[in-house]
């Protein structure tokens, strides 16, 4: 196999998580050895076509991949490598929340979405966990818009409120990382703007993935950019100077829709 | 001819056709109970068919074969829906399972009699008893059952489950309490729907569950007695196998009056089944809907 070219930059932040030549595999090879280092309180954002693997190397991160694919090297979450057998993964989804594509929320009252991950996690009283719920929908600012009533149903919510739903659900469980995949390409562009704006309050505190086809996006609200091309890492660089001056030729092409 | 005039006529040849079967389904079971009306009383529930003109014991068999059916069939045909649309979604296994469960459902009922006649009465010696009737019925209930239920999770959409798992939840849990809750009211549908063909099923239990229906004691709990309501090793005619047997080889001068009667009361416990199923599933829906 032909060198192909890539350009890595090392973040200065402290490193949340990490990987070290990650591979996948489901019938053939759809992630080649992927070293990459996501900057704590930071959000990066993983970009590249359809099918160059950066959605199934977002999934490896908390395990979704599990007996689906075969996942090889070493995830690292602060000291720990996450991808051995041995790890409690249901743990490790407590620690890594995740965003889907389309707004998955369970069909039931709001309360429901919101306590059912928690609930089996740890025991916790009734008030704080109403407390816990009320923080939860304050930080992705759908308290007011519900005006505190959680017994309402959440397919009854438009779409976006839908989808910030489910970003409530993952912060209830206090996680340290956030993998977003694709989170507001069901949406409208005002619904968009409002996910956004919560993502950027919330790397305050958390570390945030962000899978997107949306360049403007991943301009706007993210500190590093990772271009994925035919399963390959190809490029990892602060957003600013990628999106300024990339240094490989793919990656320019890319984000001027130079492509075919 | 323009396209407008086209799309109206097709449409009344549409509603022709729904309206042709509608009129053809209110003639017949009108006539049956039109038929059979007068001879259905409060008497005529009550009274065994030894005694006269009744159908008490029959009616009661039905139902208790019912019951049992549906609690030998429920479990099994929830498990393997659940296999078959969950864990199985993609498996050879699965979708070999699939064509032998549709295979099965469109398997005359009375082999399916025959079957349980050759197993249970014969080799297994359990006799002509509601025993044997409940799991020949359960044979014959399984696969429409599992199909049914198989449909209702199927309708579950499956990223209710990546949502579970997501949140560290394991798949199972996921199942039990978001999957098969939402699922509950096309369940229950499904099992209402399926009570009313066992209810009214008469070949696969001509030779399991007997055709005699020995006059009950409402009062013994005792399971072991014969003449125990419960008992469940005793023969036990139902209804519908009553209808055929007054039809065969009756010789009472009352055969016919009876057998018009006994129709009457088949076809409107199967309409409140029906009748039943949209509640239920509608209760339901409303209860975790809200």
């Amino acid at each position: 196999m032909a060198p192909v070219a890539t350009y890595l930059q090392t973040p200065t932040e402290p490193i949340a998580i990490q990987t070290e030549d990650l591979t996948v595999t489901y019938d053939q090879q759809a992630l080649w050895p992927t070293n990459l280092q996501f900057p704590q309180h930071a959000i990066t954002a993983l970009i590249g076509p359809s099918g160059s693997g950066k959605s199934t190397f977002l999934r490896c991160l908390n395990r979704m991949n599990d007996g689906l694919a075969k996942v090889e090297g070493k995830i690292m979450l602060g000291e720990v490598d996450v991808n051995r057998p041995e790890i409690n993964v249901y743990r490790l989804r407590q620690q890594i929340g995740m965003l889907f594509q389309q707004p998955n929320p369970f069909a039931r009252s709001i309360r429901f979405n919101l306590s059912f991950g928690v609930m089996e996690h740890q025991h916790i009283s009734r008030a704080a966990l109403q407390e816990k719920m009320q923080t939860a929908l304050e930080m992705v600012d759908l308290w007011s818009e519900i005006e505190g009533d959680l017994s309402r149903n959440a397919l009854q919510l438009s779409g976006g409120q839908q989808q910030r739903l489910c970003l409530a659900r993952t912060l209830m469980l206090t996680p340290d990382v956030l993998l977003l995949d694709e989170p507001a390409s069901a949406l409208d562009p005002i619904a968009t703007a409002k996910i956004e704006a919560n993502l950027l309050k919330l790397k305050q505190n958390y570390t945030i993935i962000i899978v997107t086809h949306n360049l403007e996006q991943a301009a706007r609200i993210s500190d590093y950019t990772a271009f994925f091309y035919e399963g390959k890492l190809r490029e990892f660089d602060r957003t600013k100077q990628m999106f300024i001056k990339p240094h490989l030729q793919l990656t320019n092409d890319y984000l001027s829709g130079n492509f075919g | 001819m323009n396209r407008y005039l086209i799309d109206r006529i097709c449409r009344w040849l549409i509603y022709a056709v729904v309206a042709t079967v509608v009129a053809l389904i209110l003639l017949f079971v009108g006539f049956l109970i039109a038929k059979g009306w007068s001879t259905v009383n409060w008497q005529f529930l009550t009274t065994a068919s030894d005694d006269g003109l009744g159908i008490r014991d029959q009616l009661f068999n039905s139902l208790y074969l019912l019951i049992l059916t549906l609690i030998l069939s429920c479990p099994i045909a929830l498990g393997s829906a659940i296999a078959l649309t969950i864990y199985g979604e993609k498996s050879r296994f699965a979708s070999v399972a699939k064509m032998a469960i549709q295979a099965l459902s469109s398997l005359p009922s009375i082999i399916i009699g025959l079957f349980g006649f050759l197993l249970l009465v014969l080799k297994f010696k359990i006799g002509f008893s509601v025993l044997s009737g409940a799991i020949a019925l359960t044979f014959f209930n399984l696969p429409i059952l599992t199909q049914s239920m198989s449909l209702a999770i199927a309708t579950v959409p499956s990223s209710r489950l990546d949502a579970g798992i997501s949140l560290g939840v394991s798949q199972w849990h996921t199942i039990i309490k978001v999957v098969l809750p939402e699922a509950i009211p096309g369940m229950i549908s499904g099992i209402v729907l399926s009570a009313g063909r066992v209810f009214g099923e008469a070949a696969a239990l001509i030779y399991t569950a007997g055709q005699s229906a020995p006059k009950l004691n409402y009062g013994n709990w005792n399971i072991f007695d014969s003449n125990s309501f419960l008992n469940p090793l005793r023969p036990a005619e139902t209804l519908a196998v009553h209808i055929w047997k007054l039809n065969t080889e009756s010789i009472g001068p009352d055969a016919e009056v009876i057998s018009q009667g006994t129709i009457v009361v088949l076809i409107l416990t199967i309409v409140a089944f029906n009748f039943l199923a949209r509640q239920l599933a509608h209760h339901w829906q409303h209860k975790i809907y809200r």
